[in-house]
């Protein structure tokens, strides 16, 4: 088996993630507040508080910590002459092999939280498929998407 | 390679929020007419907050249409840099789009009314990554000159390719433009005639029909109905046959519109496509794109001697991919 693609995602991308996390068990915790208010206004049953309870711990805990480090750990992506490589997974770890000649275009987005972190998300299109590459450092993603397109460019043209 | 950025027109703006507009238009007439007309300007009348709390709604849509579509403008760029055409646009979330030159499949030049008053164009252009069948750059609406510009930029990132593979051969080589095919008035009668668009008629019928039920009384209509279909059923074949005709013609008259002037040209190694009378379009395709070709002929074609020749490309996107597909050759 080949070696692991070289390089992983930005440390700040762990933070990205972990603010979703947060921001997601905060969704989470309104739901919740609102069915242990239910449960005590209409007098549901009682198991009800139990089960909100744990889900938002459940959250807090898998998606502000646990879930963005694996992610974080398992993220790896190469931009080689001819191929780029990556890597993610959370339980199942999935590696894609996408030849420069398939390339197409080459999008990056900014989100005000990525931004905030000078983060963008880099996304290949074939004409087959969307890759992403999220939370690389804004400079690293400009030169990352100007190596793809000189590189894609001199393949000879392919559909 | 020119770096400067280019911006859409400001007509752009009004063209977005019209198009947005114009899709709530029929919740307004839906509204309007549910309260059965019940409105009051009135300040002591009893619909007075209610007239004013429909159209609030409504209004507020209407702003928001219009101030996404400032906002669009406002923030949409697009330019060219080392043979790649990049586009960035958004408020909050900035996205960035690079299309190397040669990864173009096609570039389609749409010209609507609103266009044409203001000598603009919308430029649609398309690669083979279609995801969710739109084009991948849209630009609304850009001056004539500035549509020219691309297509130019797009020829000399091509040149400067094949002057690196040999030097000597020149670049401008300006054959007179062959045109293939040019729809005479008569094939456009033909087509138009022959043309299977009934079905989309009906549908659109029936599509507004089934959104009126609300407040057309069907059960009284049926009952009509009944009473009539006693008279004989002569009259109710009749009836049928003259909506089928109305449909047909209807039909006849868009296909005669969107398939004036149909040409086909081959030029610079690409497939020229123009037509149309009120909104004039025309789409460019690369020939080393095209996938497949696919000649139909249809029963009723077939009699005339006509057969349909589809040119399909990777970048084909559904509704638009029949303009650019249905050409019509005399087959003899």
């Amino acid at each position: 088996m080949r070696t692991e693609p070289m390089h992983k995602i930005s440390r700040k991308g762990l933070t990205v993630w972990r603010l979703y996390g947060v921001l997601q068990t905060l969704l989470l915790l309104i739901v919740a507040a609102a069915a242990c208010y239910g449960t005590y206004y209409f007098e549901w049953p009682s198991f009800i508080y139990f089960i909100a309870v744990a889900v938002v711990i459940l959250s807090a805990v898998l998606s502000t910590y646990l879930f963005p480090k694996i992610r974080w750990e398992r993220w790896r992506y190469e931009v080689r002459d001819n191929e780029i490589e990556v890597q993610h997974g959370l339980f199942v770890v999935k590696r894609t092999l996408i030849p420069m000649v398939r390339v197409q275009h080459v999008d990056t987005t900014q989100g005000p939280i990525l931004k905030k972190y000078g983060l963008g998300n880099i996304s290949i299109s074939t004409a087959a498929t969307v890759h992403t590459i999220p939370a690389l450092v804004m400079d690293e993603a400009d030169g990352l998407r100007a190596r793809i397109s000189e590189l894609a460019r001199v393949a000879e043209d392919d559909v | 390679m020119s770096k400067e950025i280019n911006r859409l027109h400001p007509i752009s703006a009004i063209i977005t929020s019209t198009k947005a507009l114009k899709s709530m238009i029929f919740p307004l007439v839906i509204i309007i007419i549910t309260n059965g007309f019940h409105f009051s300007f009135n300040f002591h009348s009893d619909n007075f907050w209610r007239t004013i709390f429909l159209f609030g709604i409504w209004g507020v849509g209407a702003i928001l249409a219009f101030v996404s579509g400032i906002v669009k403008w406002r923030t949409f760029v697009y330019w060219f840099e080392d043979g790649e055409l990049r586009v960035k646009y958004g408020l909050f979330v900035k996205k960035k789009r690079y299309i190397p030159f040669e990864r173009i499949q096609s570039l389609n030049y749409n010209e609507g009314i609103f266009h044409r008053i203001f000598g603009l164009v919308k430029v649609q252009v398309e690669t083979a990554g279609s995801k969710d069948r739109k084009p991948e750059v849209e630009l609304t609406a850009i001056r004539k000159a500035a549509a020219d510009v691309i297509e130019l930029e797009m020829r000399r990132a091509k040149n400067q390719v094949n002057e690196q593979m040999n030097d000597e051969h020149s670049l401008i080589e300006e054959v007179p433009v062959p045109t293939i095919y040019h729809m005479s008035i008569r094939d456009l009668l033909i087509l138009a005639i022959t043309s299977g668009g009934i079905g989309v008629v009906l549908s659109g019928v029936a599509a507004i029909i089934s959104q009126l039920s609300d407040i057309i009384p069907y059960e009284e209509i049926f009952n009509e109905l009944a009473d009539f279909a006693k008279i004989g059923a002569f009259l109710v074949a009749l009836t049928v046959i003259v909506s089928l005709i109305v449909a047909w013609f209807v039909s006849f008259v868009i296909t005669l519109i969107n398939y004036y002037e149909y040409t086909v040209r081959i030029e610079d190694e690409k497939l020229i496509i123009t037509k149309g009378l009120i909104e004039k379009k025309r789409i460019t395709l690369p020939l080393n794109r095209i996938q497949a070709i696919r000649i139909v002929e249809n029963p009723v074609r077939q009699l005339f001697g006509f057969a349909t020749v589809v040119v399909e490309s990777a970048g084909g996107n559904g509704e638009e991919g029949k303009d650019k597909k249905i050409t019509l050759f005399p087959l003899n």
